[in-house]
């Protein structure tokens, strides 16, 4: 569990997704409300296009909504299930 | 004329006489229905008897494949079992992997068409187009691993086979026919048919080579796209995880069925999920043909082998409150062995810990009590027992006996797979009218429901619902081929109409197989309002409903407690549905859609039963 100080936001990766961003979990600086999309490109290189499903502090989000500081963001791929 | 890549013709196999037949199937028929359940459904409507007993010698048994079936290509080593279910008394069917698909292709047919019954417990045996019966007296009883040994050793190791359990030969309304040791398929009840025709089991053995139209680009657009599978960003993870990746996506996205599907989430979900599952695991197998293979291994709390995935563990762990993944193995191997559906028998348990503990069943069962939940798993698939033998007629019939409409999880008596739906309208809608009862396989739209307006019930959501049934319930399983590489890689669709196109010598467009798709689904639609009004059943729009629980018992943990389904707003979605499919607010397709489809002797048929609307 990582300890956020204030003005922080956890993004953790699940799936593959992991092996993509080669990282589990990290901590970003944000300074005012800012889109998911936003975070994973600028942040961590990910691409614009990317088709993920997204929770903020376990609730149902999308890539437009908007990460404050202290959330938690959940960046899942999307899977199919059996 | 029959194009290529198919052999244009099916054995059926009358049982009661011992004797068989081979029946062309023309080009037309396989043009309009491709293969496996599109051609399944099509013999059904044809040859059995509207109102058929489902357990009866006039049922039919139909095993099908398609035009890419056993040629090289991702997953195309998959078949089709089919017949009208005697746990829902409509269309049943189900795939599995198994070589047997293989070696029909090579037995020269495709399809198998099992009619009437032996008079005494029996196998058949097929070898290109020979056909023996054998007695089974050794094989009857055996669990389905132990059948299948046995009929390698006398057949050969790289012979297919098709079995029952126990349960296929007691009937039970769940039973499935099982494959290479852990692939099943046929949830609503086709081990049972297979059962009630004391049929144990099917060995095929074939050496013909089918006709190919462009062998040598087939061949090369086969290998591009297995690499292509390989070369996906998802490919690693999925080969190490398989859909056991599921366990924890389920468990964020609140949909993990719990506690019988009273809540979306499991405290103990880490303990089952596709990590722990790694920790464990000790092997990998999959479906022939396949290089994304996501079947994997683990030793069970005995030190058994057992073949995981996300559906049986999720049914037979989270669902009834266990979290020890050994013993979650444990219960998944024996309903292999068994033959038995793990989803159902999930379910089945599910509602039996339930009704307990409303007080409806004299005694008391408790979440994860693993003792009691191994006894009562034997007393359901071996029909032991007044409770076991309830829940083994199916989730209707024990919510009649012991009156807990709540404690049912189902949709037109299939159980629901394992995701739960308090908060997701679309997956419920997709459940609610499903081909064979509430199952996974036609419409997966949660994925794309939990980042598309997650609480909505708006027209966009039937419409992805029905895209993703004509892809996933018709393309896929027409073609027979599977549809994960797909699904879970994102390898593209044009790759296995390129593959139909160099069978075949057609030269078709995803368009086109996306008509036969429709046709295919509204085939079914109509196949189970004719049984339904040849029963005597009254048809109606509530049978698309999903479980009642869904809509009456909101979730009280994590973090999307309270939610539930709006009854209202559920209907309403529905007749969104009901309008871009072409059917009216009964849910029967009107003359205009089946006259469309090409489908006049059925337009003709249900205008005598039911009357159309146009």
């Amino acid at each position: 569990m990582s300890l956020m100080k204030t003005g922080q936001a956890r993004i953790i990766f699940f799936g593959y997704l992991i092996d993509l961003v080669k990282e589990r979990e990290v901590v970003l600086e944000i300074t005012e409300p800012t889109k998911v999309k936003d975070v994973l490109s600028r942040s961590l290189s990910v691409s614009q296009g990317l088709d993920v499903v997204v929770l903020i502090n376990d609730y149902p989000a999308t890539i437009d909504s908007y990460v404050k500081p202290g959330d938690t963001v959940k960046i899942l791929p999307h899977i199919g299930g059996g | 004329m029959t194009a290529k890549g198919w052999w244009g013709k099916l054995l059926w196999i009358d049982l009661s006489n011992r004797k068989t037949k081979q029946v062309e199937l023309d080009g037309g028929m396989l043009s309009a229905y491709v293969g496996g359940r599109g051609l399944a459904v099509r013999l059904l409507w044809d040859y059995t008897r509207p109102g058929v007993d489902p357990l009866s010698p006039e049922n039919l048994l139909v095993i099908a494949i398609g035009p890419i079936t056993g040629l090289p290509g991702p997953s195309t080593g998959k078949a089709v079992v089919a017949s009208k279910s005697p746990l829902t008394c409509g269309y049943g069917d189900g795939n599995l992997g198994s070589r047997a698909a293989v070696m029909l292709k090579r037995a020269g047919f495709d399809a198998l068409v099992f009619s009437g019954r032996l008079e005494k417990p029996s196998y058949v045996y097929i070898e290109n187009g020979k056909t023996d019966f054998y007695d089974a007296d050794d094989l009857w009883g055996l669990d389905s691993f132990s059948a299948e040994r046995k009929l390698l050793e006398r057949h050969g190791r790289s012979a297919g086979v098709l079995v029952i359990g126990p349960s296929g030969e007691r009937k039970v309304k769940m039973a499935t026919i099982v494959s290479q040791m852990g692939r099943s398929g046929g949830r609503p009840g086709i081990g049972a048919v297979m059962g009630s025709k004391n049929l144990k089991a099917i060995v095929i053995r074939g050496a013909k080579e089918p006709v190919i139209a462009d062998l040598k680009s087939l061949r090369e657009v086969a290998t591009r796209a297995y690499l292509e599978a390989r070369s996906k960003p998802a490919y690693s993870f999925w080969v190490r995880q398989g859909t056991m990746a599921t366990i924890q996506w389920s468990q964020e996205n609140s949909v993990l069925p719990t506690f019988n599907f009273s809540e979306g989430v499991f405290e103990e979900s880490s303990s089952i999920d596709g990590f722990a599952m790694e920790k464990l695991k000790v092997a990998q197998r999959g479906c022939p043909n396949c290089n994304s293979i996501c079947g994997n291994v683990i030793l069970d709390a005995t030190g058994e082998e057992s073949e995981l995935d996300y559906e049986n563990v999720a049914m037979l762990g989270s669902n009834i409150g266990l979290g020890d993944l050994r013993r979650v193995a444990q219960l998944n191997r024996l309903a292999d062995m068994w033959g038995i559906d793990t989803i159902g028998l999930g379910s089945a348990i599910g509602f039996a810990i339930e009704a307990s503990q409303r007080g409806l069943l004299g005694e008391r069962i408790e979440w994860g009590d693993f003792q009691k939940i191994l006894e009562l798993a034997e007393d359901i698939a071996l029909r032991r027992t007044a409770l076991g033998n309830n829940l083994a007629e199916g989730l209707m019939h024990a919510s009649n006996m012991y009156k807990c409409e709540e404690c049912a999880i189902h949709v037109k008596g299939l159980s629901v797979s394992a995701y739960d739906c308090h908060a997701a309208p679309g997956m419920a809608l997709s459940y609610g009218v499903s081909s064979v009862g509430a199952h996974h396989k036609d419409a997966w739209v949660i994925s794309w429901e939990v980042s598309h307006g997650r609480f909505d019930y708006s027209p966009e959501k039937a419409r992805r619902v029905f895209e993703l049934q004509k892809i996933r319930g018709g393309f896929f399983e027409n073609l027979v081929a599977c549809r994960l590489p797909w699904v879970e890689l994102g390898l593209e669709l044009d790759w296995y109409v390129k593959l139909f196109n160099l069978s075949t010598g057609l030269k078709w467009s995803l368009d086109d197989h996306m008509l036969v798709a429709e046709r295919t689904l509204t085939l079914i639609r109509s196949y189970w309002i004719r049984e339904f009004y040849a029963e005597g059943k009254a048809w109606s729009r509530r049978m698309d409903y999903p479980p009642t629980k869904w809509f009456t018992r909101p979730y009280t943990r994590g973090p999307l407690k309270g939610a539930r389904l709006d009854p209202q707003k559920y209907d309403e979605l529905l007749g969104y549905y009901y309008e871009l499919v072409g059917w009216d607010h009964r849910g029967v397709p009107r003359a205009s859609t089946l006259r469309k489809l090409g489908l006049n002797d059925v337009e003709a048929y249900l205008g005598r039963i039911t009357g159309l609307t146009n």
